[in-house]
């Protein structure tokens, strides 16, 4: 049984349809990244899930149950973080944990201590939430995630405001949360790489609809182009005329030829390259990531529009 | 100094005025109440009314401010505990855990009912210290005519925290300066017969011009005018349904409107 299962779920503000009948589902123990360009209907998916947001139409089971019949049950069992959401600025990390833990029925401060240490965080229990730094902010919203230990956790943009050395600290520990606890999660990021690193299955949303949901690598797939850099010691010139002679279509720029080019025809056009006897200083062959992807899905988003 | 960059300056501030009812309140509301208070009190005085009431008009006026004082500061805390959590922009973290409306709401209330006994503890040993008046002479009366100030300011507070809700912080004047727009016609300083003939019906659409009433009543007679208990309950009651009505109808809007985590 899923630990959570959207159907058809439908948003709309006046005219602008922020959701079109979205449906999708995340399995026990399950990362599930949620990607695309802003608009596209990530936060407010991620807010009608939480109840701060009421849907036009759709269903959602949390658990089992209906997400709506079951308010206090279900986000009883489940957290949430962002970049975007604070703590209560005057009241010290303790005091603010002290509160979030009371409210999801969590009595004594044995796992606010433990989660604290766990998260190196205990020197912080008595500053003000307002004088923490994004980085203690962020390990400390964590803790505030976890203090009901949820089966489910929705994460809107947790590194956002992070430098890149906090950012990857925080995957790590989302990821070593995932280890050890088994959390469900779904994430969203502009981070394509984070995403990359973090979920085994990504949700692609366009102009409030999912254009792919799959694995990363197979959404990789779907971009078939690779792009071949190859640095010669010959002068351009020449070469542009070998390439012309055996079709080859390339953009050259000082000594580099740069090809865009199927998986499957590389190697015929660098044995091509090699038989010519030009001499070669530097191969390098980029792959398709999720950025190429989120770029083809924005831009065909776009060109739809 | 450059006059270009004053003049920057000062379109920066008519730019805000231009766009928020409240700045236009700020200028134009408090002269108007101030004045209408005090038009008011210098006609009571002038009359000499309070004299042919048997109570004495230190007793007539801080009578009054203790009780309006305990209105404000229970009117205040429903809608500035929304505030203050929307302010920290912590609001979302309340609203994604499992607790209800109801509850953040009652919470407010109760911390609400320490703070008046707070204030009225501390007025009433500042009257009686510094003016040799004490408001404990209303006696069993202060019993309800607090508990009825009390159940109409959390009818104000969920009226006012319905309108941040609906417009955000840009309305939060209203927590702080609402109940100043009832204070000249609630009868707080001044009997209901000082106020001009036409504004008295609208003053005994409130529930305070009855407590504020009975409150000089019981300080000139010593008895407590029931059928004011009455008047005042039975507005409370239509005015608390209201409050509550209005509560959850604005915070269904900025439901379906996606607005909670944008309020600011």
């Amino acid at each position: 049984m899923p630990i959570l299962e959207v159907s058809n779920l439908q948003k709309s503000y006046g005219t602008f349809d922020a959701l079109k009948g979205i449906s999708f589902a995340i399995e026990k123990g399950e990362i599930l990244g949620f990607l695309g360009p802003n608009g596209a209907g990530k936060t407010t998916t991620i807010q009608i899930i939480l109840q701060i947001i009421t849907p036009n139409a759709g269903s959602i089971k949390l658990f089992g149950m209906d997400a709506f019949q079951n308010r206090e049950t279900v986000l009883g069992r489940m957290n949430f973080t962002s970049a975007y959401v604070y703590l209560f600025g005057s009241l010290t990390v303790w005091e603010n944990l002290k509160v979030f833990a009371m409210l999801y029925g969590v009595t004594g401060t044995e796992r606010i201590t433990k989660l604290l240490k766990e998260f190196e965080a205990y020197d912080l229990k008595d500053k003000k939430a307002v004088t923490l730094s994004s980085g203690q902010l962020t390990r400390v919203m964590v803790v505030k995630a976890l203090l009901n230990n949820p089966e489910l956790l929705l994460l809107d943009e947790p590194t956002s405001s992070l430098d890149p050395d906090i950012a990857a600290k925080m995957r790590e520990i989302l990821k070593e949360i995932h280890r050890t606890r088994g959390i469900s999660m779904l994430y969203t990021s502009h981070n394509m790489a984070e995403i990359e690193a973090m979920c085994s299955r990504v949700i692609f949303l366009s102009h409030g609809e999912i254009v792919a949901n799959d694995t990363p690598e197979k959404l990789t797939r779907l971009i078939p182009n690779h792009d071949l850099r190859v640095t010669f010691e010959q002068d351009p010139k020449e070469l542009a005329a070998f390439l012309k002679e055996r079709n080859i279509k390339g953009k050259i720029s000082d000594h580099t030829l740069q090809v865009t080019a199927e998986n499957e025809d590389i190697p015929d056009i660098l044995g091509a390259l090699f038989k010519s006897g030009h001499k070669i200083r530097d191969i390098s062959i980029q792959e398709p990531d999720l950025e190429d992807v989120f770029l083809k899905i924005a831009r065909e988003g776009a060109a739809k529009k | 100094m450059k006059l270009h960059r004053i003049n920057a300056i000062i379109l920066h501030h008519l730019y805000f005025w231009k766009k928020s009812v409240p700045r236009w309140l700020d200028i134009l509301y408090w002269p108007v109440v101030t004045l209408a208070v005090w038009g008011f009190i210098t006609v009571y005085l002038q009359k000499g009314a309070f004299e042919t009431q048997g109570a004495s008009i230190v007793g007539m006026f801080l009578g009054g401010i203790t009780l309006w004082m305990l209105f404000q500061r229970a009117q205040q805390d429903i809608a500035i505990s929304y505030l203050q959590d929307i302010w920290s922009r912590s609001i979302v973290n309340l609203y994604v855990s499992p607790m209800t409306n109801a509850e953040f709401i009652i919470a407010s209330i109760l911390v609400g009912v320490i703070k008046v006994a707070i204030t009225l503890v501390v007025m009433g040993a500042l009257s009686a210290l510094l003016y040799s008046f004490n408001i404990f002479t209303l006696g069993f009366s202060l019993i309800p005519f607090t508990g009825l100030l009390l159940v109409f300011a959390w009818a104000l507070g969920l009226f006012i925290t319905g309108v941040v809700f609906r417009f955000g912080t840009d309305a939060q004047v209203l927590a702080f300066g609402a109940s100043f727009v009832l204070q000249p016609i609630v009868a707080v300083f001044y009997p209901l017969s000082i106020l001009p003939s036409w504004v008295q019906p609208i003053a005994l659409a409130f529930p305070l011009t009855h407590i504020f009433e009975g409150m000089r009543e019981v300080l000139a007679t010593g008895v407590l005018p029931w059928d004011a208990i009455w008047w005042a309950s039975g507005l409370n009651v239509l005015y608390l349904l209201f409050g509550a009505w209005f509560f959850g109808r604005m915070f269904s809007h900025v439901k379906t409107k996606g607005l909670l985590a944008k309020l600011e």
